[in-house]
């Protein structure tokens, strides 16, 4: 792949979507360009979908850094996490292409270092994306199996997923009953039920979340073959995915 | 005697084939020129063995595409279907039992696995058993899923048992399974376990989705029971048989011997079952009926010094406490002033005429645990009449309700789900 003069039609925050594209031409429009999704249009495909992330930015150039940080400054505490995006990083800390605790004022800084930085490595962007509170992460996933067909996964996340191993596994789409039944099948219920202080989970909107989630691979299915939301946070204002992965068919790429 | 099935005069409804390997094809083909529905190949030496044997099954199921013949097997040990006298099992009698006839159909991808089931079940004592027993072998035709959809449709079927190695259609299992388990319990042992190892992916999910532990979740979560060793089947089957499902987690444990109190207690937190709240009048009851050593709670242990009648007032109290589900008796009959035969005598009375007549006693699960010499078998032949299965420890009879309550949760989810969308 040749990625030194790449070009991607990210919808960028400035443009917003491509008016004339639905979800299904734009996920076609990346397959086109031989690639799978930056984690930027994993965040879009999933809004447009009806899942709320945490209110994130996304700058491709100084102009729109700085439009972004005047809307920064409206609360100078908040710190944000700035991830470059590029489709030849496919894990961002093994590139220290991740950023945390930036502020408003180190913003512009931290943006032009990371672009230059970059700028060989296919440097597209930048998605900025405010440090969620502290809270017991979860993943929410889905795969293709091959007895089976499209499965949903739940269970605790984060970096040792495939450490901990508490996950459960539902055939998609799920029902609300099945979502239930994936979310009490887990064994470290008490990390659900709000450890030291951290939120709690609301049951009830985790197994709407799950449903809803589920149905996306069966919607997709001549495209989408695996999808990581990891971790979702447990936050006083409810579950937000801090991370998103869409892996395409391999016959697609 | 004829040469060839084609020499029988009229219709031929199902043959069976028991002849070497080599010669199973032309049998085949001319069954199918007499169009003859069902065809059992008993015989081994195709695809489980490989090469030569994989081309020679391949060409048989060639053989019957677009006909109506079916096939089931090869490498099996063959079909019984008690009511209808048939049986096609070509191990006889003195060495594998046929059980008596009665709600259960088992079918089995393992032969060796079905024999011994039918044999373990022909010894597991009186009452009815079998209704349809199917060993599907190489399931190079006739599958697990259509035995699965065969046995829901049965009107003679109320409990499914089935052993499995494989999927061929997972799909399609788990779609029947689903219409399946909310009127009929469906018992599977899964075996071949050992997956390839987790792939390598790009994804966390594809990831942690290793083959085994996909199959246990998806399983569970349409209401399909998954035991774990062949002795569990037939531990099961003992409670699905005539026991009504537990309603929930509370387990109560009546008891004369109080280490067993303690370690059944262990083995319900294992099993994440819970031991349930007596209530106050239950325990005021029990108070002032037993002398001050024994310990009116849950476990309920009544001591060395228990009588027979105290061991069913005990018993009849947790009955009728609406805050236990499951109530595991252990039974300790050397204790000096128990009689057995008094013991029987009561147990017999209150299990036929009070415990069903009784709303709340109606829905309790029980089960026991009979630990001693010769007097344990006179109570265990009495309680297998009396429809109480007994299992050699309270652990395994405990991770059988474990399994039962799991059930009873997915019908209570499924009863207020809605319907699942396509995929």
């Amino acid at each position: 792949m040749n990625t030194e003069n790449f070009s991607i039609g990210i919808w960028s925050m400035r443009k917003g979507r491509p008016a004339n594209m639905n979800s299904e031409e734009f996920l076609y429009d990346i397959i086109k360009q031989k690639r799978q999704p930056l984690e930027v249009e994993c965040y879009k495909f999933f809004e447009e979908e009806g899942f709320k992330f945490l209110p994130y930015y996304y700058a491709t150039t100084i102009e729109e850094m700085q439009e972004i940080i005047d809307k920064m400054m409206d609360d100078r505490q908040n710190k944000y996490v700035f991830q470059v995006m590029s489709p030849r990083i496919l894990h961002k800390s093994d590139f220290k292409a991740v950023i945390l605790n930036v502020k408003a004022e180190e913003a512009m800084e931290t943006f032009v270092n990371l672009k230059e930085k970059f700028a060989n490595l296919g440097f597209e962007g930048v998605l900025i994306v405010p440090m969620a509170q502290d809270g017991v992460e979860l993943i929410v996933g889905s795969t293709y199996d091959d007895t089976f067909g499209y499965i949903t996964i739940f269970g605790i996340g984060g970096v040792f997923v495939e450490v901990l191993r508490d996950v459960s596994f539902g055939k998609s789409p799920l029902t609300k009953g099945d979502a239930k039944f994936l979310i009490d099948a887990i064994n470290s219920q008490d990390l659900l039920n709000g450890p030291r202080g951290l939120p709690k989970l609301d049951r009830s909107a985790m197994e709407d979340f799950l449903v809803q989630f589920s149905k996306i691979s069966c919607k997709y299915k001549n495209i989408i073959k695996e999808i990581d939301l990891n971790p979702v946070r447990i936050t006083p204002q409810g579950i937000f995915p801090l991370d998103a992965r869409i892996v395409f068919h391999s016959e697609r790429c | 005697m004829y040469k060839s099935v084609l020499d029988i005069p009229g219709e031929v409804d199902a043959v069976v084939i028991a002849i070497p390997a080599r010669f199973v094809q032309q049998v085949v083909e001319d069954c199918v020129a007499k169009q003859v529905k069902a065809v059992i190949v008993e015989s081994g030496g195709f695809a489980e063995i490989g090469g030569e044997g994989k081309v020679m099954q391949e060409k048989l199921i060639k053989t019957i595409e677009g006909s109506n013949t079916r096939i089931m097997g090869p490498n099996c040990i063959g079909i019984l279907s008690p009511m209808d006298g048939i049986d096609t099992i070509f191990i006889p009698r003195d060495r594998v039992g046929r059980p008596s006839l009665g709600p259960i159909s088992f079918c089995t991808q393992s032969g060796a696995l079905g024999s011994a089931v039918l044999d373990a079940f022909n010894h597991a004592g009186d009452g009815a058993w079998f209704s349809r027993f199917a060993s599907y072998g190489n399931a190079s035709d006739i599958n697990e899923s259509d035995l699965l959809e065969y046995f829901g449709n049965d009107k003679k079927t109320e409990i499914i048992l089935a052993h499995l190695e494989g999927f061929k259609d997972g799909r399609r299992f788990m779609e029947l399974a689903k219409q399946i388990t909310p009127k009929k319990p469906v018992v599977v042992l899964k075996t071949n376990r050992t997956s390839l190892g987790a792939k390598a992916s790009e994804s966390h999910s594809a990831s942690v989705a290793a083959n085994d532990e996909v199959v246990s979740s998806l399983l569970k979560q349409h209401g399909v029971i998954r035991v774990n060793e062949f002795q569990e089947l037939i531990r099961i089957a003992k409670v699905l048989r005539y026991q009504p499902l537990p309603m929930g987690r509370r387990v109560g444990i009546v008891t004369d011997g109080g280490g067993f109190a303690v370690s059944a207690s262990d083995a319900v937190e294992k099993q994440g079952l819970k031991l349930g709240q007596l209530e106050p009048s239950t325990i005021n009851t029990l108070k002032a009926k037993f002398p001050p050593w024994y310990i009116s709670s849950n476990p309920l242990d009544l001591t060395g010094t228990v009588t027979a009648e105290e061991f069913i007032f005990g018993l009849e109290q947790f009955c009728f406490d609406p805050n236990i589900d499951i109530i595991v008796m252990i039974i300790i009959p050397s204790a000096p002033q128990f009689e057995v035969f008094e013991f029987l005598y009561h147990l017999s009375n209150f299990m036929v005429k009070v415990k069903p007549m009784h709303p709340e006693s109606a829905k309790k699960t029980i089960f026991a645990t009979t630990l001693g010499g010769e007097e344990s078998d006179i109570i265990e032949a009495k309680l297998n009449k009396l429809d109480i299965p007994s299992y050699s420890t309270p652990d395994k009879g405990l991770e059988i309700a474990k399994y039962l309550v799991e059930y009873r949760e997915f019908l209570n989810r499924h009863m207020v789900d809605e319907e699942r969308e396509a995929c």
